[in-house]
């Protein structure tokens, strides 16, 4: 070493380092190291962890399997024991998600307390502790002041974390919780089972001759899982015919269709009355089924009459010949499966009718049960967590929700509000504060009316994997939820048992795992030994045991990567309906649906325009004369999430609106180009992606993008029976930029 | 050992030790306090005075017994973070509730710069070497992995709780930190060998990491900071890097 004679560095720089110093000192050394600590050598080995793919969120999904090595998350790949053993691209990329420099780590309060459009939140880390502490203060002071039903359990997009959600909620005492499924899958399920009492979605088997796609584009949604696709695949070279019925000219159109029909979007409901018609006028019904099993054949084979193909081709653009091949297709097949998308025929505001006019297709076949149809197994026993999520309680909160008067079928079919009245449940004064989990107002059409009125909220906390200006602005306090390879929680249920997670790390900052965070906040509420004093292990051994399976947390664990195992209820048996009937008011498949009718509406599934559509708005549509539809799926994104992960971002790193090559030279628009998208409620940016996906007169934009928000176009009009938005009835022009 | 050298290589690990805390945490009401009793306020900020130099009477960073003072010596940069820092803390009030307002005016500050991002970013003062570094823009990725390596190499591993990844500045920071303190040590013991191996260490590790990404990372924080107090740490943190890669290569000779 020099001697310091030698050196001629900055007077400067030493003065200010050791003055600067003085205070580090004081400070108290180092925080982040931890020097000549004795620590193993490392084997330098890889290991393995086991999760499911939370990537989609239906639920938790298909199985993974993560190779860690020092410390890290090196490789994702399929769990190849579990039931849904590869993975898309998105599982795969669960990977970059967890390792994503924008992810938010630590809990944040708001320290400007106006809120509002425009407001900066000007975020404040804090801890654990005092988030916890304010959120159960706060929400305990609206329970006082307004009642425990003013703190909305306000869910979003997430599944997982339903069981806890929903025993915290309960212990608190709010029965206005919402999930997802209110704007995806529910309404689909409602429809089939206001027909069946039981839901109607199946894949295609060996032994099936017909399957009928409707508005479903597996190919890129993968829904419900990647490898149902390739099934579908399989199952057209073994001989199965396919119709797919769609409003664009999918890939899984292209690649599956003996027949293709192309309906004007929204006029779904009168294409299946269509084909009922057919199949009632040519006689080509199952004579059997249809008097045996099913209620208000005589008024629906009456209601069908005025829907002849010809008058349907004016209505939906379908061919009258192409809408009677597929009748007879369908009709004469013999054994027929059918899946419908849960979120294209059910977004317009005659959703669940429409729907239940195209679930009811198999009825007329009698396509039930049986080999090559949809068939009614037996499940696996001992994974029932309705006593864990404390469904008694839920059950004596439920007619005190919001919105039970307005969507009263909703109400009655499921335990959740529904949560697309949240703009009036909060202006009405229903609703005082809310925990907002893995929530986006951008699902809400309108969504700037939904920032004003969450800004007016007493308190307001989200909880998320990302800070996201357009929803969290609005919030009080946002804390960072733990991703899927950081946490241990989630079981998920299995064909054939159960199925653990595993966590690959630690989480990130300070962020924590759902399940742990409810438990923390339940304890906070006050409800210490009904949360296991914040144990998540007891926490997973009480919703085992709730279960009744016997299994142990370590049991589960123990069979990564294999499910454990779990008895079924039963052997399957053919027509089991004859034994038990259907789970519907009259023990039939109700062609006129006796709950629709107590509840105030149509039994039948009538057919209605969409309330805003060329016909039902024709001086709008003279302004606006695309139809626009919005809220479909692309392979690489699910609906707002990972538009910036590397792996999934190449392949659509910006919004589109898609338009076929006749309405873009209409309008001087070639590929590539920037343009306008408006109408009489708003407007938004982005290229154009000239297509032969869409017909002419139909364009199109995926949802959730900030810079290009498509529920500013869409109308707060709402499907009567299920409640659902409209993501699919609008009208909209656009022009070159 | 010269005296005066046991103060500087003591200096470099405190100055160290101050810029890891201040990056990884907010300030606290004890560190604040500490803070303004240093004498880097404003008028304490030295730079040559005219012609080319400001010669104002009134600039703070006026020095009228600067003559001694070597051009070479000079760092605009160090001056202009001491001058924004000071300048910020002498403006904090002596009033009941003043110093509580400035440490939530820096906390938010801080959230800004280091918890609160938009999906959407690409471009911020992200505090990970790897997130500069690598192709796809991600925490842990090869950078991590280097930085894990070096620090094991000399008994370092980031404490139990750390959950931000090995290549965190302030991280890096507490590596450099710990390996200047034990120079200062080697050299106090006289232990040449030992200490000119340390900071060929640190020379390098200054030049493959904290050189190689730090100056983005604080241009980004100079540029997000709404406080003089951070825009002030931004450039006090890569001039005091600067200063001491050439404190190093004087002291290896």
């Amino acid at each position: 070493m020099k001697s310091l004679n030698d050196i001629t560095f900055s007077r400067r720089a030493f003065v200010g380092a050791a003055a600067l110093g003085t205070a580090a000192l004081a400070a108290g050394g180092l925080e982040a190291a931890a020097p000549e600590d004795a620590f193993a050598e490392e084997a330098g080995g890889e290991t393995y962890v086991y999760t499911s793919c939370p990537m989609c969120n239906q639920s938790v999904f298909c199985g993974l399997k993560g190779t860690v090595k020092d410390g890290k998350l090196v490789r994702v790949e399929g769990n190849d024991q579990h039931s849904k053993p590869k993975p898309c691209l998105k599982g795969l990329t669960s990977l970059q998600n967890v390792y994503d420099p924008n992810r938010l780590l630590y809990p944040v309060k708001r320290t400007n307390p106006k809120k509002g459009i425009g407001e900066d939140p000007k975020w404040e880390r804090i801890g654990w502790d005092e988030a916890l502490e304010t959120i159960a203060s706060e929400f305990n002071k609206a329970k006082e002041t307004y009642g425990a039903a003013s703190v909305t359990f306000h869910s979003g997009d997430p599944k997982e974390h339903l069981p806890v959600f929903c025993r915290v909620a309960a212990l608190f005492g709010t029965p206005n919780v919402s999930w997802g499924g209110a704007q995806c899958a529910f309404a689909l399920a409602m429809a089939s089972i206001l027909n069946y009492g039981n839901t109607i979605m199946t894949m295609p088997a060996a032994q099936t001759k017909v399957h009928l796609q409707w508005g479903s584009n597996i190919a890129w949604s993968m829904y419900p899982q990647p490898t149902a696709y390739k099934g579908m695949l399989d199952a057209k070279r073994a001989g199965c015919k396919y119709i797919v019925i769609d409003t664009r000219l999918t890939p899984t159109a292209v690649q599956l269709a003996d027949l293709y029909l192309q309906p004007r979007p929204g006029t779904d409901g009168a294409l299946a009355l269509a084909m009922a018609n057919v199949i009632i006028e040519e006689d080509l019904y199952n004579h059997d089924f249809v008097e045996n099993w099913t209620e208000g054949f005589s008024e629906y084979a009456e209601y069908v009459k005025e829907f002849t193909p010809e008058k349907a081709e004016e209505i939906t653009w379908v061919p009258a010949d192409k809408i009677r091949e597929a009748a007879r297709m369908w009709a004469e097949a013999g054994a027929g499966t059918m899946w419908v998308s849960p979120h294209s025929t059910t977004h317009h505001t005659n959703g669940v009718q429409s729907t239940r006019a195209i679930t009811l297709l198999p009825a007329l076949m009698g396509y039930w049960d049986y080999e090559g149809c949809r068939t009614v197994a037996p499940g696996v026993t001992g994974t029932d967590d309705s006593a864990f999520q404390l469904a008694d309680k839920i059950a004596e909160l439920a007619p005190g929700r919001a919105g039970v008067d307005r969507w009263p079928v909703w109400s009655a079919m499921s335990t959740y509000y529904q949560n697309n009245g949240l703009l009036e449940y909060i202006n009405d004064g229903l609703i005082h504060a809310g925990l907002f989990l893995g929530t986006n107002l951008m699902n809400f059409a309108q969504t700037p009316l939904l920032q004003e009125a969450v800004s007016t909220l007493d308190f307001a906390v989200a909880c998320d994997i990302h800070l996201n200006p357009w929803t969290h602005d609005y919030m009080d306090m946002v804390l960072p939820a733990a991703v899927c390879w950081e946490r241990v929680a989630p079981f998920q249920a299995q064909p054939n048992g159960i199925i653990g997670s595993q966590a690959a790390m630690e989480p990130a900052g300070e962020a924590k795992e759902d399940w742990q965070f409810l438990l923390d906040l339940g304890c906070a509420l006050g409800f210490e030994e009904e949360c296991f004093h914040g144990d998540l292990h007891a926490c997973m051994q009480a919703y085992l045991d709730a279960g009744g399976s016997g299994a142990t947390v370590e049991d589960i664990q123990a069979a990564l990567p294999g499910v454990y195992e779990l008895p079924m209820s039963g052997e399957w048996q053919p027509r089991q309906y004859e034994q038990t009937g259907f789970g519907t008011v009259s023990g039939k498949v109700e062609f006129k649906s006796g709950m629709l009718e107590q509840l105030g509406f149509e039994g039948l599934p009538v057919y209605e325009e969409p309330s805003v559509s060329p016909v039902s708005t024709p001086e709008l549509f003279e302004q606006y004369p695309l139809i626009l539809t919005t809220g479909n799926r692309v392979p690489w994104y699910v609906h707002s999430k990972y538009r910036h992960t590397p792996w999934l971002n190449q392949f659509m790193p910006e919004p589109l609106i898609r338009m076929s090559h006749e309405d873009a030279e209409a309008r001087g628009l070639a590929d590539g180009d920037r343009a306008r998208m408006f109408n009489q409620l708003g407007e938004i940016q982005a290229k154009v992606e000239v297509t032969n996906m869409l017909h002419p007169g139909n364009v199109e934009i995926l949802h959730g993008w900030e810079q290009a928000n498509s529920c500013l176009l869409i109308d707060r009009t709402f499907d009567p029976i299920s409640g659902f938005p409209t993501f699919k009835d609008a009208l909209c022009e656009i022009e070159k930029i | 050992m010269d005296e005066m050298l046991c103060s500087v290589l003591e200096g470099r690990t405190t100055a160290y030790g101050l810029l890891a805390r201040l990056l990884n945490r907010e300030v606290d009401e004890e560190l604040l306090a500490e803070l303004r009793a240093l004498p880097f306020a404003a008028d304490e900020a030295v730079r040559p005075n005219g012609p080319n130099g400001v010669n104002d009477a009134n600039d703070p960073g006026r020095r009228d017994n600067a003559a001694d003072l070597p051009i070479a010596a000079y760092s605009a940069d160090l001056d202009e973070g001491n001058r924004l820092m000071g300048g910020y803390l002498a403006g904090i009030g002596n009033e009941s509730g003043d110093a509580q307002r400035a440490l939530t005016d820096l906390a938010v500050d801080f959230a800004r710069l280091f918890v609160v991002r938009k999906r959407s970013e690409s471009v911020a003062p992200y505090p990970n070497e790897s997130v500069h570094t690598s192709k796809e823009h991600l925490r842990m990725d090869g950078a991590r992995d280097e930085v894990r390596a070096l620090f094991r190499a000399e008994g370092v591993r980031a404490a139990d709780a750390w959950r931000l990844g090995e290549d965190h500045v302030a991280l890096e920071l507490e590596f450099m930190q710990t390996l200047a303190a034990r120079t200062a040590e080697a050299a106090s013991a006289n232990d040449e060998e030992t200490a000119d191996d340390l900071l060929s260490k640190q020379a390098s590790f200054l030049d493959r990491h904290l050189l190689n990404w730090v100056p983005a990372f604080a241009e980004a924080m100079g540029r997000t900071a709404r406080t003089d107090f951070y825009r002030g740490v931004a450039l006090l943190l890569v001039a005091h890097l600067r200063e001491d890669r050439a404190l190093v290569k004087q002291l290896l000779g």
